[in-house]
């Protein structure tokens, strides 16, 4: 059962920098989204440009196509921009759920109520995911705004496939870093570990079509199960989704067990 | 005697290969105030976090209302006011919002209570927490712990940066609380304020349990100073073969010696002696826990 007065808190202690990264989402995918019909405009010099780009540096960035609507928005916002938006706040978040009250000493005065730490993990996941929607549906609306007033052919559907993808990426990091956040108790630990871990995923994912035995981890890679299925120009690919949802359970679940068992810090 | 409120059987608790408290028994009963004494990290607060689920009990078991601290559904925590030692508040809250938080969690209204506690104590709750000193967010503290009536209440060191009229106050409260029925487990540095408080002691020293007793209990097994005056000089032999009598001094008239035990037996000789004053000396509970620690060192 969720503790609502916990969940209200939780998004009122935060309500700035949650405005803060909807904001900076609105604002830069508008700034993208205005430039791109310069682009559209000047299509055959913009496509011999891209061309003259090492190929490496295409192949980095995932340049394909760069003139077209997706290909644009692939290259500008969903290849590496809109992913570390939402792997900062939802490592953010998801350390800060299992570790934030005993940082701040609260925690004494808190788990000697009448609930559950099964209750507040759950509240305080609720919450992590409350912020995850909203700053996907910053994104969302803001596409579908600004796509519409500037003449762009997409459909809504592939926006709301690129912003599943994104949300499913937060999710992922989310949890895992609740998880070392439940093991280590430390917040600094939790983060440090996830970003860690996040840097160099990611910079597989950026050199996986370069090099062929780092290809070969892509499999295993969160970033390739989300951003690296080309989502708007793919859809959703429910094989990765899967394996992605499947992962952060088991994240939640290990979250709940060690958090349940570990001594509450002073 | 009522159903112990908290009863510790045999409460281990190892910090990985640390001790931290070893086979700690007793019970504390509904009316009662029981004083937790020991010395700074004999594990005192180790005790309290275990009775209260925040700690993982590595062998044994803590059982409040009857229920095991360990398995139970965490409703039992309804009934406990808690005051840490180490306090933080939330900053960012009034007093009002943060007691109203409090309360919500709880899922109950308290605001009369609330109200009256606020007031008692001198607390406005229209202030920001981080405005306050360390000894108004403690009544901020002492406020949410005792504002749902609950039937134990468990203290660590809760008048810490209180201000003596407030420490007063509070103590008045902690009696109405006995009145009530409540029980409560005080750990407390201040000797004087568990001399006053409780009922028992409890004193903790290196992990261990010394002691568990009432304070009257203790200082009959305590040695306690006897100054007599008689009408004339007296023989200090007579008073060293009585059970229980020790370092016997006499100077001119008077006899000064230490007692442990019954006095009895002394008083009956000096008043067949003739004495003409006695005075005496009872060891403050400062004296004894320091008597007690010292032996278990």
């Amino acid at each position: 059962m969720i503790l609502t007065p916990l969940l209200w808190k939780s998004l009122r202690d935060k309500v700035r920098s949650i405005c803060s990264w909807s904001l900076g989402i609105i604002a830069m995918v508008t700034l993208q989204l205005s430039v791109y019909p310069t682009i559209r405009d000047s299509a055959a010099e913009m496509g011999n440009l891209t061309d003259a780009f090492p190929e490496a540096f295409q192949k980095m960035f995932r340049m394909q196509d760069y003139t077209s609507e997706v290909g644009y928005l692939s290259t500008e916002l969903f290849s590496a921009a809109l992913p570390l938006i939402f792997l900062a706040v939802a490592m953010s978040w998801g350390a800060r759920l299992t570790t934030e009250e005993e940082d701040e000493g609260t925690a004494d005065l808190l788990f000697t109520l009448p609930f559950s730490r099964a209750q507040y993990l759950t509240t305080r996941f609720v919450a992590a995911l409350v912020v995850l929607m909203i700053i996907s549906a910053s994104l969302f609306v803001t596409l579908a705004i600004g796509t519409r007033l500037l003449d762009f052919s997409l459909a809504l559907t592939t926006f709301f496939t690129g912003m599943w993808t994104l949300f499913l990426l937060g999710v992922v990091f989310a949890s895992g870093a609740a998880f070392i956040g439940a093991l280590s108790g430390r917040r600094s630990a939790a983060l440090g570990s996830a970003i860690t871990l996040a840097i160099g995923f990611f910079v597989l994912y950026s050199l996986a079509p370069l090099v062929t035995y780092i290809e070969a981890t892509m499999p295993f890679n969160p970033l390739q199960w989300t951003i690296g299925t080309q989502p708007l120009v793919n859809g959703v690919h429910w094989g990765y989704s899967g394996i992605a949802l499947g992962l952060s359970a088991v994240f939640v679940i290990g979250t709940y067990v060690f958090f349940q068992r570990r001594d509450i810090k002073a | 005697m009522s159903n112990p409120t908290v009863s510790l059987q045999g409460l281990t608790k190892y910090y990985g290969t640390f001790l931290g408290v070893e086979d700690i028994t007793f019970d504390a009963h509904p009316g009662q105030v029981l004083g937790l004494l020991g010395p700074n990290g004999s594990g005192k607060t180790t005790i309290l976090r275990m009775i209260l689920g925040l700690l993982k009990i590595t062998a044994g078991s803590a059982q409040v209302f009857g229920l095991d601290v360990a398995k139970a559904s965490p409703a039992w925590r309804q009934r406990v006011g808690y005051l840490p030692g180490e306090l933080s508040l939330y900053e960012n809250l009034t007093v009002q919002e943060y007691l109203d938080y409090f309360q919500a969690l709880r899922g109950g209204n308290y605001r009369i209570r609330m109200n009256e506690l606020c007031e008692r104590l001198g607390l406005n709750p229209t202030k920001d927490i981080a405005d306050l000193s360390k000894g108004t967010k403690q009544k901020v503290a002492v406020v949410q712990a005792f504002m749902h009536e609950p039937e134990l209440l468990i203290l660590d060191e809760p008048t810490s940066g209180l201000d003596p009229i407030i420490q007063h106050e509070f103590e008045e409260i902690i009696e109405a609380e006995r009145q009530r029925g409540t029980t409560v487990i005080l750990s407390s540095h201040v000797m004087s304020e568990v001399e006053r408080l409780a009922d028992r002691v409890a004193i903790i020293t290196k992990g261990h349990l010394a002691v568990t007793q009432s304070i009257a209990g203790l200082k009959e097994h305590v040695s306690r100073s006897l100054e007599l005056e008689f009408p004339s000089p007296q023989d200090p032999h007579v008073f060293t073969d009585l059970d229980g009598v020790t370092n016997v001094q006499v100077h001119r008239n008077t006899v000064i010696c230490q007692v442990v035990g019954s006095e009895n037996q002394l008083l009956g000789l000096a008043v067949s002696l003739g004495v003409t004053s006695i005075r005496t000396h009872d060891p403050s509970l400062d004296e004894i826990f320091l008597d007690i620690v010292e032996d278990h060192q």
